[in-house]
């Protein structure tokens, strides 16, 4: 391709809302209000991100609201991290702000039902794959928090 | 403030927003004072100050913008003060604008008014 490669950047003092699929490098430094599902997230400073992710790699430096499913997930410290979080490896810098239902599990399955009964079903991963071919993006799970 | 070249609007900087790759978005899109990009599947509206949709990009929606340039295909309303439409360009639908590049080889499909109002 180009130097930009496959990189998407949501720009400093610009907002979106809607949804985002198939992302591969995703970075923020506006407002964003959507569910995305990409490989690897990067929250700025300066951006706030509100909804659900799923992603292999999520590092927060900025506000976060919402339902996070990550492989690793390395909170900045200057993060801010509230909702629900569920990750296989997490890093938290001194000064990060989590204030949010935390789960060590990466899928939902793994999840024991009781810990948060049946608000886990809302938490299952998309089916990226299988949702990505029809084009179509997983349903955002209803907010519970 | 002059239109910026196409160069100079692909420059990395984390003003600009970028989206490219295989990304599907849909949504509203708002850059403010700064430009966009979008060289992926996009439904929804997007305004901006400029505008870039490049080759391998597919908008489907309303674009509101003081420059645009389009390289790819765009389908809806678009209303800008200046725009170019470059020879892979298509657009289909409501064209607005002041003023109007066409590159030898562009698809335009569709109305082309001027804008009535002064917009961004």
């Amino acid at each position: 391709m180009d130097k930009l490669g496959s990189k998407t950047i949501i720009g400093a003092g610009s907002t979106f809302i809607g949804k985002i699929a198939k992302a591969r490098v995703i970075e923020v430094h506006g407002k964003v209000n959507a569910d995305l599902t990409a490989e690897k997230v990067t929250i700025g400073e300066d951006g706030h991100f509100d909804g659900s992710i799923c992603a292999e790699l999520v590092v927060v430096s900025g506000h976060y609201k919402g339902k996070m499913q990550a492989g690793s997930v390395w909170a900045t410290a200057t993060a801010s991290i509230s909702g629900k979080l569920h990750y296989k490896t997490l890093q938290m810098d001194r000064g990060a702000a989590l204030n949010c239902h935390i789960v060590h599990n990466w899928t939902a399955k793994d999840a024991s039902p009781t810990q948060n009964g049946n608000e886990d079903e809302d938490l299952s991963l998309p089916k990226a794959s299988a949702t990505a071919k029809n084009g179509a993006v997983p349903s955002p799970p209803e907010e519970g928090a | 403030m002059s239109a910026k070249t196409y160069e100079q609007t692909t420059s990395l900087h984390e003003d600009t927003t970028y989206v490219i790759g295989d990304v599907i978005m849909e949504g509203s899109l708002n850059g403010g004072d700064h430009p966009v990009v979008i060289d992926c599947q996009f439904n929804g509206d997007i305004t901006a100050i400029d505008v870039i949709i490049r080759e391998q990009a597919k908008v489907t929606g309303a674009v509101k913008a003081k420059t645009a340039v389009i390289n790819g295909h765009f389908n809806g309303n678009l209303v800008c003060e200046s725009l170019n439409v470059t020879a892979t360009g298509i657009v289909e639908g409501e064209v607005q604008a002041n003023a109007l590049s066409i590159d030898l080889g562009a698809e335009l499909i569709g109305s082309i008014s001027r804008v009535n109002a002064k917009s961004k």
